[in-house]
């Protein structure tokens, strides 16, 4: 569906929900409007970064007691014109960039068939795993990287659940996905999908002329569906979930390379990337000791792996052939634990450990990161400070050449109900490979304002 | 912040229990196991319930929530309005175990009891406050007079009771055992907190204020709940206080 269909079918479909939904005592209206402008302090010129302010409207109504739909949407509109051409000066679309994306679209069938089966289809958000944010068993829905500082944000995908909750409040879910979903990288790119690599060795002196990009589209349908099933109960006061998942790692990874002359100081080059095939295990659990709240999860990964092949003209003007693996055939562990506790004098703590962050694969490429918040609110709540940072540690043995840094501290203010303004910062230094450091030039300030209704 | 006790005895005069018969030569204790008995008597209760914070300068927020209890433990809040925490979930299975649904995040969350004393979503309740109402347990009361239908309890910590109170001075209603206004002593035995009860109705037979005020003496803080719908043992099932109605009720 292109882009005005996808406009016309979105507005459409809010329209009549809406007035469907006004007509209705169980229906329900909400939203927010978010607008975000941040700043790159790394550059002299302190350029505004070409980020997305977003408004977002949910439609929800109950049909029956039992029977709930949803509908919620966003526009995010960008900060900078997307005018290149003097053409482009007469496209609005051009001169004022935005983005329509359904959000959640699903309905919800509780009690089906027997007291305490529920069936959601549709569209949806599938949250699962104990931890703050930093979910190594949240696997269901595709990453969402299109605001790179939101870590552990998620886009929703088309699903049927199916889930089962027994009179002592355990629970037996099933998932089913259509098809592979991929992940949602930043517009504005520079996102590395861990396929960069140093080509002047193979290209002999030639300069790159042209390059194609493939992704491999054969895996959008039925017979790359991915499935998933997942046990939560309560032991010893404790909050324990087991789950297992079956599909395709969201995260493309390179699989071919291939470095065609074009003449004799030229050449093209080919690259092609698809999805790999894999199963998680997964467990966690949450509870208390002596009030601190804390949590565990962890992802034992069996990935199908991943090799690349590389295609370059030899020394004779023949091809010379060579794979590279990329993510070995061996199962791996990704794993956080945490800890949160409020001090009587109102500061709140949240420390997390995690061992593998959400874009790195391979047992052997997992860095270690330390995150942490500190958050206190004084003036009847309506000021709030807090302190986010962390800290990534990708080579113990020369942590100084192998680090990354990040502090996030920010103020908000609440004049009044459903309005909130912040103003924060992310602070970045780091050297060697890693998340954070692949960040180290994305130094930024940023103001943002949300209501709600 | 109002804290445990002082919202477990605002609480429980939104859902007061049976009419009682004033009963000659009763003790302290007694008086407030009754005032424990009369705010569980019923089996379970619904109730909507608007709340209306004013700071010392004047401003004023405004809160609905709605709220589900069986037995003295279990207990579920979400809030209705306003727009910035509707949706958000509250459920107590018992004193130790706590849960937080917020809807933006589509989540569940175990709430560990170090956050029973800070206030829950920018209201005046601290999670304790909703969590608990068993002074019985924690407080020994002693009466000090009676004036005309009021008993006149003061209230101490059991030895070894962890409660936010040093004292609480109680005044009962001799025939309804509804307390009628209660103050409360911070931990350096100065009085900070007072709550007033009126209104106070029969519903479905059970006598219930619907109008409560608690005025925090040191901030200057005053919060009124006023009851807006209430029912009463309507057969609330077990699964109503469940994670996974958690995500349902509105």
């Amino acid at each position: 569906m292109n882009r005005r269909l996808a406009i016309i079918f979105a507005v459409v479909l809010f329209a009549g929900f809406t007035c469907i939904s006004s007509a209705q005592a169980q229906s329900d209206v909400s939203g927010f409007l978010r607008v975000d402008k941040r700043f790159l302090t790394s550059d002299a010129d302190v350029p505004m970064v070409d980020f997305y302010s977003k408004a977002r409207l949910e439609l929800k109504r109950w049909m029956s007691e039992d029977l709930l739909t949803v509908v919620s949407g966003e526009v995010r509109f960008y900060d900078l014109s997307g005018v290149s051409t003097s053409s482009d000066l007469s496209r609005p679309d051009s001169q004022m960039p935005f983005e329509v994306l359904p959000w959640e679209i699903y309905l919800k069938a509780h009690n089906l068939f027997v007291d305490g089966l529920d069936l959601t289809l549709g569209k949806q958000r599938i949250t699962w795993g104990t931890a703050d944010k930093l979910n190594q068993t949240d696997n269901l829905n595709p990453d969402d990287f299109s605001d790179i500082f939101d870590f552990g944000a998620k886009v929703p995908s088309t699903a049927a659940m199916l889930a089962y909750t027994f009179p002592n409040d355990w629970s037996l879910t099933a998932v089913w996905i259509p098809s592979v979903r991929p992940v949602l990288l930043p517009k504005a790119g520079g996102f590395d999908l861990g396929g960069s690599m140093d080509l002047s060795p193979l290209l002999g002196g030639a300069q790159i002329a042209a390059q194609e990009d493939h992704l491999d589209a054969g895996l959008f349908d039925l017979e790359h569906s991915m499935q998933a099933v997942k046990f939560a109960w309560n032991m010893l006061d404790i909050d324990f979930s087991v789950s297992y998942f079956h599909g395709y790692d969201d995260l493309p990874v390179p699989t071919a390379l291939t470095i065609t002359p074009i003449d004799q100081d030229n050449v093209g080059i080919r690259s092609d990337s698809s999805f790999m095939e894999e199963h998680i295990v997964g467990l966690d659990f949450a509870g208390e000791l002596f009030t601190v709240g804390y949590w565990a999860e962890v992802a034992v990964v069996f990935p199908d792996g991943a090799s690349l092949t590389i295609t370059a003209p030899g020394p004779t003007g023949d091809p010379v052939i060579q794979e590279q693996v990329v993510v070995k055939d061996e199962a791996y562990a990704k794993y956080t634990v945490g800890f949160d506790y409020t001090f009587s004098f109102g500061l709140y703590v949240n420390l997390q450990y995690m061992h593998g962050f959400f874009v790195e694969r391979d047992g052997h490429e997992l860095n270690d990161y330390f995150l942490g918040r500190l958050e206190w609110k004084f003036l009847d709540d309506t000021l709030k400070l807090a302190l986010g940072g962390g800290c990534q540690i990708s080579d113990w043995g020369d942590v100084s050449n192998a680090y990354g840094l990040v502090i996030m501290p920010e103020v908000s203010y609440k004049p009044y109900d459903n309005l909130e303004i912040a103003l924060g910062a992310f602070v970045i230094e780091g050297e060697g490979e890693g998340f954070f450091s692949a960040l180290d030039d994305q130094d930024q300030v940023y103001l943002k304002a949300k209501a709600s209704f | 912040m109002m804290s445990k006790a002082s919202v477990s005895v605002l609480l429980s005069c939104c859902f007061l229990g049976p009419l009682a018969s004033p009963a000659l030569a009763l003790t302290g204790d007694e008086i407030l196991a009754k005032v424990e008995q009369a705010m569980n008597a019923p089996k379970d209760r619904k109730a909507e319930i608007k709340m209306t914070v004013k700071t010392k300068d004047g401003t004023t927020k405004e809160r609905k929530m709605k709220i589900f209890q069986k037995g003295s433990q279990k207990k579920l809040f979400t809030f209705l309005s306003p727009a910035d925490v509707k949706g958000v979930g509250f459920l107590v299975i018992d004193d130790d175990t706590l849960y937080l649904y917020t809807p933006a995040f589509k989540k569940i969350r175990r709430i560990a009891s170090h956050v029973k004393n800070e206030n829950f979503m920018g209201t005046d309740f601290s999670y304790n406050d909703l969590s608990e109402s068993k002074y019985p347990e924690k407080y020994s009361a002693v009466l000090d007079k009676t004036e005309g239908d009021t008993y006149v309890l003061t209230c101490t910590p059991r030895p070894g009771a962890d409660t936010d109170y040093s004292k609480m001075v109680m005044h009962v209603n001799t025939k309804t055992f509804i307390p009628s206004k209660v103050e409360m002593y911070n931990q350096a035995g100065k009085l900070f907190k007072l709550m007033n009860n009126s209104d106070v109705e029969k519903a479905d037979g059970y006598w219930t204020p619907k109008h409560v005020e608690m005025k925090d003496i040191l901030s200057n803080h005053i919060t009124t709940m006023e009851l807006v719908t209430v029912q009463h043992d309507r057969g609330l099932p077990d699964k109503t206080f469940s994670k996974r109605n958690l995500k349902k009720v509105h």
